[in-house]
């Protein structure tokens, strides 16, 4: 009591000294922080110039190197050779610009951290640069202007560009773009060729011809040096980085049907793996960046949206925080992959950091962005299984070999003779569904004040009845200047989530697919009396065994869950010095969620009782970050950044769970029909204290050295460990800037990289170190008795307990070639993970199996290849991207007896990790084929007495290991997959042709095993439906017995279920996920409209696999490594054919 | 500008705040260090320690693994585990010790886990200012499921480690295994004790029944030295029990099961349930034929864990009244078929929700304490007295049966009992642990198998199980595997 007291004191102080810090920076700060509110601050530079008769050119240079800023201007339109003197001290940017320009209107435009220099007021909306008139006027006059050409530029599809310089080749002549892109240029005849040129975009030549109006859509480089890349903490230019980090933007993941961030990344980025497991409405998606670095901490990437590190506690299958963010929203999202850059991290780092950045509002009009897209979804694949007559067919022909004695019932005997089709229970339970999006941005401002406000509506229906996800999000964004020193931002994400579940996956005791699949297709969907069919309904010629009716299921069993998200952040900053700045933010990210669930008694009636669950979770995040950054340059030569941060986190979580039974009837389904017989709450907490501190250091942009490191303190940590320290450093030498390179001209950029660094994972449960009592009751006391509490140590003490320990090292290659129309980026990584967290089993007579330790050593090494080439640049445009990633997991130590972990599935033990192996190799038996006969049965190799399974013609033979002609699982099994792929790849290709687009994306996994489980039900039990090329391959007498791989149907044949070769199939695929065409509406030609496109796609048309079952990407306990890669009746993949427009006016 | 630093500098030392704010104590759960301070956090520690005895999910905690051990691995029942599996028995299942692992290994870790929260309340108990009759009372009953959990773990397995405090990693790692007769010596110390110190049944109050009492701590004391072949001490022990007068036969043998007659002035010690999670037993479900449906349990499908065999039902004379009351051949279908089906009647109660019954388990019983007391008489005077007869008598009266005919032998009399065991005591989870104690159990077995026509042998190695292997593994073995297997 007294220690909830003292934190609940603790968090007063703490709020205490934030709204102090406020105060603080209220009067008297002000800071710059990355991006556009950056940008802003340019213009607010303080300079002291001395210059007496130089050219305004010279002064722009030397303004550019003292003051760090860079300008981009056209010495066609600016008197920039005009001799200017010019004394001022601790002037702003913008002072001393308009003294050097007057008399001329020159206007100042930021983009991109660039200062753009213009003639004419910042407001023209004619679209012709008054430039035209003045500075060049004398020039022009002297020739004979022909025509006028016109036109926007563009970059993407609609966002216009201004600044672009419009130059005609081998003159001198030109002009820039207005806000809005357009241009407007009076040229001397035909056969000029108009130069588009922009910092950050390649350049374009478009020979004018006949055509009046020429719009260019420039492309964006995106591995252009002058990127800014988001890293820990802050932003940096991407020529400077020297840690593995990979970007992807808006216009990368437009048009996809996406259903969050997550998977957003599918295929863009090389060491990031996005396992699309499964198909479900709102459904889990496995990220995995550079191999599975922990077996029970987790091995999600840590998620950090716009600076906010996000708890990750609440991943499961069904149910995925991240699908609470927009996919409409966000700007760019980067991974951070190697030590350098993820040790910023700390304890969180070490699986990899996704940042994501959400859409800010910029300087302007208010711009309104709409967009939309309808879709229809499919289901990809279906089993093959077979109909009525041939169910019966089999049963007749088990029942004749296997229990002559009995009589065929006259139910199978007619559907022979009536050749019944039966039911097609797959599709009875799969039906087209619709998806949609409406999103609508609205951003404006003014060069102090910018604000983004965004609303959308997401509605997934699922191919399986019931299964749905709707999301319902707004998001708004705002950053202002309170001062020039002060600067306030704030962001508030309020997201509305509905899921409805449906039980679609897993064991077919719950799990609908599983139960579909199964089901013998002679059974119909209902009875004559329109009552839901079941076996035991029906009776005649389906013994006891029961089958469900899975239809019943999915459309009345109730499993819905709603989350409230709040992600809000606020922030101040204050400059407090030239290059010093202070920025202290308060976040809060505030997830409730609520699940009902309700069984009625019309599932099984007689046997099960109607059932209600209510369920209540929320978590409270409350972060508190203060950093102090620095950034400088001396001499021209020296430029060192630093950032000094202190960090304070800590999430509440409680949650509610009650249960009913006993309800009446299934009308009322809420709790309170029912009798309540089991209720629970829980509440827990973790904090995480951290001290942060980063340098870079760069000579001249060529050699460039990055250290950081962090320090830890979490309340998950023992006593012993409280406080962990994450160090990292690399180094990078741009080679591209060395004078002997010159003598490679068509190398435009060459980087090597490397880095070494120690980062963890502290996702180990929050109160692992302390042995904990848990409840068990008792009853005393006649008639029936009172229940009376009692309450026992159930987990062993370990003050020893700690973060999972990281150590990476890294070597990186940037290349640029021919003006970076090829780029690549190649990296070398070994990473090995220590001291992971192991449920270790210890001896059970100190009253606890297993004991949480930190022992075992995973290694995950690898390459990783992105190379983006432009293939074609002019009328007809072709980029590509492509990435691949080769990684190679090992396990190098575990327990401390280095017992191998055994995992078991439905099938019992199918999965060993051990030491010198991958993580989770499937283990069983190997097949070899069917027992043709009594004599091969004699020959062997036949299971060894005693155990449950025999050995008969028809029944499935197991390779005999160790020879001794029995079949023992002692020491006939062996190693025979892994659901670890050998390569990964992802394929991105845009093309265009005038308004034309087209973008294909391409990914694919080669070399992963899964375990196909589903087989299990639809292959080899007496009552259960199969497959079409089992019935047609399968064992029926030794003068039938099929292709010899598949035995008989009959459990008497030996059919034990026994996990073997023959579930493990091949899950590599190539996929076509997305195909999408579009077309966008030039400037003016949608009336009031600023610019429109419309598209249509298709996601997942095509897939080339040899798997069997519906996804291959399947993964049923994802969330644990050790048992990776099973399909036990996963969702569907779906295919959906969307149709989409984008309008902004 | 200097002081704003200053101020900010100052402002982020004070939000440092130092170590506090990383030490959270778990708000959900009570945690080891803050416990076991007071009376009544001793009295919920006690609690605990029953609650090992109780079922806790499938083949966990006492009363579950009793009629496994008991019956199932014996030749009375058998488990059903599917329409075509018929016959997967214990003793299949044991002849491939990696598939018995997982039993025996269920075992081991629950008895240590019970022992675990024993010691727990021994060693903590000391500290604690309270009543100390009480306190005395309390270290009694935990000594009673310690010795319970023990004379399980020594019956079975042999020599296992005795543990006799609450012990770290460490020193398990260290810890081999005790002798048998050490372990048995403990069993005898604690059921001494608590025999001294315990109340009669008696000077219990109604919303005390079902705590151990000195009657019970006898009893099972009577029982160890029968198994220790220390016949004149089991006969002091049991003939006390007899005679405090706190016990006696239920006049109708229907009226000792079932939730209406639980803690009967028959019953001795019991492992109580109630209908309710957390608390209630399986055994309603557990044991009605699988595929049965509803058609026995009312709620929930039959798992058939404990389904009597054919010698089973044969064994009960002409017209012994417990044969309808302890088995049931088969049941009849909805469409009203005779399924042959046979099933345990013992453990019927309606129910509320599957799985949840308000079924207790009867460890010890008087007729049980009868016919030791018949068996210990027997094997002290070589041969029946009148007093031995008396007590089996007693029980065949009960049951409708004829007495049992003068002048028997030793063994015809021991014979004799065990047979009547078989019957009063079938499916609480006795069968196994006579065979073995009388010595005749591979010829049981064996008889057992070969008429069912299989091909199993049992051999004397294996009348103690196998020591889980996962157990020798983590030991790195300082724990041994008994011979043979």
């Amino acid at each position: 009591m007294k220690k909830s007291l003292k934190i609940i004191g603790l968090w007063w102080t703490i709020m205490k000294v934030s709204s102090l810090q406020l105060v603080i920076a209220f009067v008297a700060c002000t800071y710059s922080y990355g991006g556009e509110t950056y940008a802003q601050e340019l213009l607010r530079k303080k300079v002291s110039v001395n210059a007496q008769q130089q050219e305004i050119r010279s002064i722009l240079l030397q303004l550019e190197s003292s003051a760090h800023v860079k300008f981009v201007y056209s010495k066609q339109l600016l008197p920039v050779e005009r001799k200017v003197s010019i004394v001022v001290t601790n002037k702003t940017i913008s002072d001393v610009l308009d003294q050097m320009f007057h008399p001329d209107n020159v206007s100042y435009k930021i983009v991109k951290n660039r200062i753009i220099l213009q003639l004419g007021a910042p407001d023209t909306s004619g679209g012709i640069p008054r430039g035209i008139n003045t500075g060049e006027q004398e020039n022009m006059t002297r020739q004979t202007l022909e025509k006028t050409v016109k036109g926007t530029v563009t970059s993407g599809a609609n966002e216009a560009l201004p600044g672009v310089n419009v130059a005609i080749k081998g003159t001198t002549r030109g002009t820039t773009t207005d806000k809005d892109g357009n241009y407007s240029l009076e040229i001397p005849d035909e056969g000029a060729t108009l130069v588009f040129s922009f910092v950050g975009y390649t350049s374009q030549e478009i020979k004018v011809g006949t055509s009046s109006v020429i719009n260019v859509d420039l492309a964006y480089d995106s591995k252009s040096l002058e990127e800014v890349v988001v890293v820990g903490y802050g932003t940096q230019k991407a020529g400077d980085v020297t840690g593995s980090v990979s970007s992807v933007n808006a216009s990368q993941i437009r048009d996809r049907p996406l259903q969050g961030p997550d998977e957003a990344l599918l295929g863009q980025v090389a060491g990031v793996q996005v396992q699309m497991v499964s198909g479900a409405p709102g459904g889990g998606i496995n990220i995995q960046v550079r191999g599975t670095g922990s077996i029970t901490a987790g091995t999600q990437p840590l998620y950090v949206i716009d600076g906010f590190p996000v708890a990750s506690e609440a991943f499961t299958q069904n149910t995925n925080p991240l699908s609470t963010i927009s996919p409409n929203d966000i700007a760019s999202i980067d991974v951070l992959k190697d030590a350098s850059a993820t040790a910023i991290y700390g304890s969180r780092g070490s699986n990899g950091v996704v940042i994501i950045t959400t859409k800010k509002g910029t300087a302007g009009k208010p711009k309104f962005e709409f967009e939309t897209y309808a879709g229809l979804q499919q289901a990809t694949t279906y089993w093959d299984l077979i109909n009525g007559k041939e169910y019966a067919d089999l049963k007749i022909e088990e029942l004749k070999r296997d229990r002559p004695n009995e009589a065929i019932p006259t139910y199978w005997s007619d559907a022979v003779a009536k050749n019944d089709k039966g039911t097609d229970w797959q599709r009875a339970l799969i039906s087209d569904a619709v998806i949609q999006n409406y999103s609508l941005r609205v951003s404006a401002g003014t060069d102090k004040t910018q604000y983004s406000v965004s609303g959308g509506v997401f509605s997934q229906g699922g191919i399986i009845p019931n299964s749905s996800f709707d999301r319902y999000s707004l998001r708004l964004n705002l950053q202002t200047e309170i001062s020039k020193r002060l600067k306030l931002g704030a962001s508030v994400a309020p997201t509305f989530t509905r899921n409805s579940l449906s039980q679609t996956d897993g064991h077919p005791s719950t799990g609908v697919i599983i139960q579909a699949l199964q089901t013998p297709s002679l059974l119909p969907v209902y009875n004559a009396d329109g009552s839901y069919a079941t076996s035991i309904s029906r009776g005649e010629g389906f013994g006891t065994e029961n089958y469900d009716n899975p239809l019943n299921k999915v459309t009345n069993i109730t499993d819905k869950q709603s989350g409230t998200r709040m992600l809000g952040n606020l922030f101040l900053s204050y400059r407090i010095l030239d290059g010093l700045e202070f920025r202290t933010e308060i976040g809060a990210d505030i997830y409730a969620t609520r699940s009902k669930f309700f069984y009625p008694s019309t599932i099984r009636p007689g046997v099960d009782m109607a059932y209600g669950i209510s369920r209540t979770a929320e978590s409270i995040n409350i972060l508190n970050e203060n950093t102090l950054r620095y950034d400088k340059t001396l001499n021209e030569a020296h430029s060192i950044s630093g950032l000094l941060g202190y960090t304070i986190q800590k999430q509440t979580s409680e949650n509610n769970y009650l249960r009913a039974t006993n309800f009446p009837n299934d009308l009322i389904t809420t709790l309170n029909a029912g009798r309540v017989t089991e209720g629970n709450s829980r509440e827990a907490e973790w904090s995480l204290l951290s001290y942060l501190a980063r340098v870079n250091y760069g000579y001249k942009g060529k050699y460039l050295v990055t250290a950081t490191i962090r320090q830890d303190g979490s309340s998950r940590f023992g006593a012993n460990y409280k406080w962990g320290v994450f160090p990292s450093t690399s180094i990078g030498w741009r080679l591209s800037e060395e004078a002997f390179m010159r003598k490679l001209p068509f190398v435009s950029e060459a980087k090597l990289r490397a880095s070494y660094g120690f980062s963890g994972n502290n996702s180990i449960p929050n109160y692992g170190s302390i042995s904990l009592l848990s409840s068990d009751n008792y009853v005393f006391g006649t008639n029936g008795g009172t229940q009376v509490n009692g309450l026992y140590p159930n987990t062993a003490p370990n003050e020893n307990i700690s973060w999972e320990k990281s150590q990476q090292m890294d070597l990186g290659l940037d290349l640029g070639l021919f003006d970076n129309r090829i780029f690549l980026v190649a990296d070398y990584y070994n990473k090995i993970t220590s001291d992971l967290l192991l449920q270790v089993p210890i001896p059970s007579i100190t009253g606890f199996v297993t004991s949480l330790q930190n022992i075992g050593k995973v290694r995950n090494r690898g390459w990783e290849f992105a190379i983006s080439t432009k293939n074609l640049v002019n009328t007809f445009k072709w980029s590509s991207d492509f990435n691949i990633s080769f990684n190679r997991n090992k396990v190098l130590a575990l327990g401390p007896s280095g017992q191998p972990l055994r995992y078991n599935t439905w099938f019992g033990n199918t999965h060993v990790t051990e030491v010198g192996q991958p993580i989770g190799n499937f283990y069983g038996f190997i097949a070899d084929g069917v027992f043709m006969n009594e004599e091969e049965v004699a020959q062997g190799p036949v299971w060894a007495p005693g155990t449950s399974a025999s050995s008969a013609p028809g029944a499935e033979r197991f390779r005999d290991l160790n020879g001794d002609g029995l079949i023992t699982d002692a020491d006939d099994r062996t190693t025979v997959g892994n659901a670890l792929p050998s390569f990964t790849y992802g394929f991105t290709n845009n093309f265009s042709y005038k308004n034309f687009d087209l973008m294909v994306l391409i990914q694919g996994v080669q070399g992963r095993d899964i375990i196909n489980q589903v087989k299990r039900y639809i292959g080899n039990f007496r009552y259960n439906q199969t497959t079409k090329y089992i019935y047609d391959n399968h064992w029926r007498s030794p003068e039938e017995p099929g292709n010899g791989e598949i035995p008989a149907l009959s459990f008497f044949r030996g059919n034990t279920g026994a996990f073997s070769t023959s579930y493990v199939e091949d899950g590599s695929f190539l996929s076509i996920r997305n195909i999408v065409l579009g077309y966008t509406f030039r400037k003016g030609s949608l009336g009031p409209l600023n610019s429109g496109r419309l598209y249509a796609g298709v996601k997942n048309p095509i897939m080339f696999t040899n798997y069997t079952g519906y996804n291959p990407d399947v993964n049923e306990r994802g969330d644990n490594p050790t048992a990776l890669g099973v399909d036990h009746g996963g969702y569907p993949l779906q295919r959906v054919y969307t149709i989409g427009a984008t309008i902004s006016f | 500008m200097n002081k704003i630093v200053l101020t900010l500098a100052v402002t982020l030392l004070l939000s440092a705040c130092g170590e506090g704010f990383l030490e959270l104590t778990p708000p959900s759960d009570l945690n080891v260090n803050i416990f076991y301070k007071t009376a009544a956090d001793m009295d919920v520690a006690v609690n605990a320690a029953y609650a090992s005895l109780k079922d806790r999910g499938q083949w966990t905690g006492y009363s579950q693994l009793m009629p496994y051990y008991g019956d199932v691995h014996s030749d009375v029942s058998e488990v059903f585990l599917n329409t075509d599996a018929r016959g997967l028995e214990s003793f299949d299942i044991s002849t491939s010790p990696g598939n018995f692992d997982a039993f025996a290994g269920t075992m081991w870790n629950n008895a240590y886990q019970g022992i675990m929260r024993c010691n727990v309340v021994m060693d903590k108990i000391g500290d604690v200012t309270m009543d100390e009759a009480l306190k005395e009372r309390y270290v009694g009953e935990v000594k009673f499921v310690r010795a319970l959990w023990y004379f399980a773990m020594v019956r079975l397995f042999g020599d296992v480690p005795l543990v006799t405090a609450f012990i770290n990693e460490e020193e398990a790692y260290q810890m081999k295994r005790a002798p048998a007769a050490e372990v048995y010596q403990q069993i005898i110390r604690d059921l001494s004790d608590a025999a001294g110190v315990l109340p009669e049944k008696s000077r219990y109050t109604p919303a005390q029944m079902g705590r151990v009492t000195s009657g019970a701590a006898r009893s099972l004391l009577g029982k160890v030295y029968l198994t220790m072949h220390n016949y004149t001490a089991a006969a002091t022990e049991l003939a006390a029990v007899i005679n405090s007068g706190e016990y006696s036969l239920q006049s109708d043998y229907n009226k000792i099961f079932g939730p209406a007659n639980e803690n009967n002035q028959e019953s001795i010690f019991e492992v109580q349930h109630q209908a309710l999670i957390g608390v209630g037993s399986r055994f309603v479900n557990d044991f009605a034929p699988r595929n049965s449906g509803n058609i026995i349990t009312g709620i929930g499908e039959g798992l058939g864990r404990n389904i009597p065999t054919l010698e089973m039902l044969e064994a009960f004379e002409e017209g012994d009244l417990r044969k309808d009351i302890s088995v049931s051949a088969g049941y009849y279908s909805e469409q009203g078929d005779f399924v042959s089906s046979p099933y345990t009647r013992k453990y019927l109660a309606p129910m509320v929700e599957a799985y949840l019954s308000d079924v207790n388990y009867i460890v010890l019983r008087y007729a049980d304490v009868l016919l030791m007391y018949a068996e210990a008489l027997n094997e002290t005077n070589q041969g029946p007295d009148a007093t031995a007869y008396a007590s089996v008598n007693a029980i065949r009266k009960r049951a409708g049966l004829k007495d049992l005919p003068t002048g028997m032998t030793r063994q015809s009399f021991a014979l004799a009992v065990e047979q009547e065991r078989k019957v009063e005591l079938a499916f609480e989870g006795h069968r196994w642990f006579d065979l073995v104690r009388t010595g005749r159990a591979v010829t049981v077995m064996n008889q057992h198998f070969k008429n069912r026509e299989q091909t199993v042998v049992v051999k004397d190695f294996q009348l103690l199980l196998p020591v889980p292997q996962d157990v020798i593994d983590v030991s790195e073995g300082v724990i041994d595997q008994n011979l043979g297997w």
